[in-house]
């Protein structure tokens, strides 16, 4: 075949995305997009109240509606067994509430009707009365003596879920005791979403003359779906398929179960038809997972001359009605003790107790499962509360911190390994590039005109990959991720996996990883995902996961493939294989570069010309159990102004130097930064999800929940250095949720730091400018 | 949500009438605000069905009434009300006292607490107590129409 070898290499190259032409030009094919013939749909009841005892349902007046096919109550679910399923964090939920409800919105009946008007009218038609119970909001409050009981269900009589640690206790008290200097500070991180543009829904359709299930859905993670599936409706295995269409933004808020999918199974076998349920933006907001709502008490031992010493922190976690975040079975906080950050400290100490409220469940969205975000705002803040007590510049208390870059492979005293790191090279970068030492020049000068402005910085560092198999799973899934490549006989390639993009890319970077490891174009690979009767086995994509597990599957899987096609070559070369070299995308034989053939050659041989003895095709399939996290990093960097006579915070300039590792598509990198920045401004500044004393929702929709346009996103800056994974096959990190972990601290930070010499060392978020405007105004600031 | 609420009416009749207009579900129940259906149960209980709408809410809530008195406060009326409708819930507890003014009027001074949850609350938000003080003043306000025209 006469097909060229690409000419230059296809990593690192910023190719266009291959997903956007469909996208762009509304060709996407997303869930609510599909209908099916017959098909139904369903609507939800929800619970008015936090808490409640239900004390009867009338179906009659909705069933009455024309078009209402069937009323699924709780007491119907339980006669299947299915009104409670287990949750991803090992406890249960209720999916129809029988009893009492636990959380406004609460799921407590379903109704199936011939059009989605009828459903909503009969939703609107049933009659459920109600006992008020009282409410407990407060998480502060869920272990009084006084406090209600929420799960009665539960053997354990308390709120109480579970306590977790990570650490040396006594030698951190000790360390704590001896330090010059200690600092302490309460943090909260608001209850948020991230509320993607599309919710959740799905269509089940049963087929009963085959006895196959199809579920279309929004997931994150369709083969765990089908696992669980299986597992909570009895259904066998390989009678349930799958399918994860285009996804319009999951960012965590995808990967639960949640009820409304499994009613949709149980209203589509009793009504033999195919159901649609999708959320309105209420039930997405007031219902599905949010993130966050992390209450955290940091202490910070170091020497007089800032040298950190110890670290400890205690966590009130407020899980909601349920636990159902999704998190390994032995990291119910998940990833949480990577708090030490990019810090060298001796000890550390970190606890975490989870508690029941009545609010919803979920803490998925935003890598909240992993509690990354919340280790990293948390460090990021207790530093500069500490630069602030010893009075120290922020950047250079971060400097003479950090853990030396010939130190890695790291250990911290939380137990984590660092791959990777040059944290003081990345810090450099941004520091000169954003002009540290003139904006610090000018922030005085302007501080003596009365005039407020800030700079905060995060040096960040995460831990992504989900992970290897020894200390990873979910519901006892090992947490690998997998790669199947055909190799057709023209030299063109179909690559599945068992990871579900929602708008990072996936069909560009790893057709490029596939592409750079059988010297192909990018074009020559087509990327699919999203299927379970097609895809590999997979644990999804969350977690910023996908490149570091999936995209080490890519790049063995087609090493695989690299194997047999060099058999091919030496008998196409009339050599011995051990001849056949691989360089410049091409095999060659050694010695006689001149003599070489292409990957489509061999490709074709495998159909058309075989050494003897050899299996017929070109296909491998590869299962990739990662030896460690990675750790991607990065400094970021916001300068702000107020305005102090509104309590206006304006981002003036924000640079965000990352070092993800190798960079497989340097514009898709930069897109996966911009976004999540762009979050992570939204949550600094504007988003939380409030309730009142009586478990009222008070942001469940977008006039109370706010999400920045582009009138309201700053420009953003971005720069980067390239430190490589040392275990991951192309050096690889992830990045997709960097700019989210490390971003709010910057932003607070540099907050505070425009008021630091009222002698403010810590503001909660949201920063609203009426919380900066009281805080102005205590501080005598009139703004006139 | 927890709203309190209250105010003073002055009518044009005594005491004792004043007490048994608002004692009265059929007189007392036409006086709630958008009523599109009353039900008198019997002497002390009507259900009442009236149109609602809190910015982007709209819809009708279902009221169970029941009317109290406690014999050692003769000049009290208690009225407590569970509404449902719309996915949301509201909790009505009102009392009125009923005092002279003189020359054959009387004050009625009302309270109010009402607790509103679902997306009436959560949706409806900011706009709600504004349109619950609103919606019950309009109900008094009512009271003291009907009994201004019923007066000798």
């Amino acid at each position: 075949m006469a097909t060229e070898a690409p000419s230059q290499p296809v990593l690192g190259q910023a190719l266009k995305r291959k997903e956007d032409p469909r996208f762009i030009q509304g060709q996407g094919r997303y869930l609510d997009d599909i209908r099916l013939p017959a098909m139904v749909y369903m609507a939800i009841v929800r619970s008015p109240y936090a808490h409640a005892r239900i004390r009867s349902i009338e179906k009659k007046a909705a069933l009455e509606i024309p078009g209402v096919l069937a009323v699924i109550t709780g007491e119907d679910l339980a006669g299947l067994g299915l009104h409670w399923m287990p949750t991803l964090a090992g406890d249960k939920q209720m999916v129809l509430a029988t009893e009492k409800v636990l959380f406004q919105y609460q799921e407590v009946a379903a109704v199936v009707a011939e059009s989605r008007e009828a459903a909503y009218d009969g939703a609107a038609a049933v009659e459920v009365e109600y006992d008020a119970l009282p409410v407990l909001v407060d998480a502060k409050k869920a272990l009084d003596p006084e406090a209600p009981l929420l799960r009665e269900d539960r053997e354990k009589k308390s709120n109480h879920i579970w306590h977790w640690e990570s650490g040396d206790a006594k030698a951190t008290a000790d360390a704590m005791a001896k330090a010059e200097v200690v600092v302490k500070q309460d943090v909260y991180f608001p209850r948020c979403h991230a509320s993607p543009l599309e919710t959740c829904g799905c269509i089940a359709e049963m087929n009963k003359a085959t006895g196959r299930l199809t579920l279309y859905v929004t997931s994150q993670a369709p083969h765990v779906y089908r696992t669980v599936l299986a597992l909570v409706a009895k259904l066998p295995e390989h009678m349930i398929r799958v399918v994860s269409p285009d996804i319009g933004g999951g960012f965590g808020a995808k990967v639960g179960v949640y009820p409304g999918y499994v009613v949709a199974v149980v209203a589509s076998i009793v009504t033999g038809r195919p159901v649609k349920w999708v959320e309105t933006r209420t039930e997405h907001l007031a219902s599905t997972a949010f993130a966050r709502d992390y209450h955290m008490s940091v202490e910070l031992g170091a020497t007089k001359e800032g040298r950190v010493q110890a670290l400890r922190v205690h966590t009130l976690a407020d899980h909601g009605a349920f636990d159902s975040q999704a998190n390994p079975t032995k990291w119910p906080a998940g990833l949480f003790n990577i708090c030490t950050g990019s810090y060298d400290f001796a000890n550390a100490f970190v606890d975490v107790d989870a508690v029941y409220t009545n609010k919803p469940p979920g803490g998925v969205s935003y890598r909240c499962s992993f509690r990354v975000t919340e280790a990293s705002y948390l460090v990021e803040r207790a530093m500069d509360v500490l630069a602030a007590e010893l009075k120290a510049d922020p950047a250079e208390l971060r400097r003479k911190n950090f853990i030396p870059a010939d130190s890695f492979p790291y250990t911290t005293p939380l137990g984590w390994t660092y791959d990777s790191g040059n944290y003081q090279a990345n810090l450099d970068k941004a520091l000169e590039k954003i002009g540290y030492a003139e904006l610090r020049r000018e922030q005085a000068e302007r501080r003596k005109r009365g005039e407020l402005m800030g700079i905060g910085i995060s040096t960040f560092t995460e831990i992504v990959g989900a992970g290897p198999s020894a200390q990873f799973d979910i519901l006892g899934l090992k947490m690998f991720d997998s790669a199947e490549i055909r190799v057709h006989p023209t030299g063109k390639a179909l690559a599945r996996f068992g990871v579900r993009h929602q708008g990072q890319g996936h069909e560009t970077t790893f057709a490029q990883i596939v592409a750079s490891e059988l010297g192909l174009t990018a074009a020559d690979v087509l990327v699919e995902e999203g299927d379970t009767d097609t895809a590999p086995y997979g644990l999804g994509t969350y977690g910023s996961r996908s490149t570091p597990v999936a995209g080490g599957a890519a790049a063995l899987c087609a090493r695989r493939i690299r194997e047999k096609a060099k058999k091919i070559a030496a008998h196409l070369l009339e050599c011995g294989e051990h001849d056949v070299e691989w360089a410049e995308g091409k095999f060659r034989v050694s010695g006689a570069p001149e003599r070489s053939v292409t990957m489509q050659d061999c490709a074709f041989a495998a159909y058309t010309n075989l050494p003897p003895g050899l299996e017929p095709g070109l296909e491998a399939t590869y299962y990739y159990d990662p030896p460690n996290f990675t750790f991607p990093f990065g400094t970021y960097i916001a300068v702000v102004d107020i305005d102090p006579g509104t309590g206006e915070v304006k981002v003036r300039r924000f640079l965000a130097v990352d070092d993800c590792g190798t960079i497989i598509n340097p514009m898709i990198v930069d897109g996966q930064i911009h976004g999540g920045l762009t979050e992570g401004f939204a949550i600094a500044f504007m988003q939380e999800i409030p309730y009142d004393a009586e478990g009222n929702c008070l942001a469940s929709n977008f006039t109370e929940y706010l999400v920045p346009t582009a009138v309201e996103t700053p420009r953003w800056e971005t720069d980067r250095t390239t430190t490589p994974s040392p275990h991951h096959p192309i050096g690889a990190k992830g990045v997709g949720e960097s700019p989210n972990v490390g971003s709010p601290a910057a932003f607070v930070n540099a907050v505070v730091d425009a008021l630091s010499h009222f002698g403010v060392r810590h503001v909660d978020m949201p920063l609203t400018r009426d919380k900066i405007w009281r805080i102005l105004r205590q501080h005598g600031v009139d703004g006139a | 949500m927890k709203i309190e609420m209250n105010g003073v009416e002055r009518v044009s009749v005594t005491p004792a009438q004043a007490l048994a207009f608002v004692s009265d579900p059929k007189r007392v129940g036409t006086c709630m605000p958008d009523l599109e259906n009353l039900q008198v149960s019997d002497e002390r209980h009507f259900v009442a069905t009236v149109r609602v709408g809190v910015g982007p809410v709209k819809g009708r809530l279902k009221m169970e009434v029941e009317l109290t008195s406690d014999p050692s406060k003769p000049e009290e009326l208690q009225m407590a009300a569970k509404g449902s409708g719309m996915g949301s819930g509201m909790n009505l507890n009102s009392r009125v006292r009923v005092t002279s003014a003189g020359d054959g009027a009387s004050e009625l001074h009302w309270t109010a607490d009402a607790a509103v949850s679902g997306p009436l609350a959560s949706v409806g938000g900011r706009l709600l107590e504004a349109q619950a003080k609103k919606t019950t003043e309009r109900m008094f306000a009512a009271i003291r129409e009907a009994l201004g025209s019923s007066s000798p």
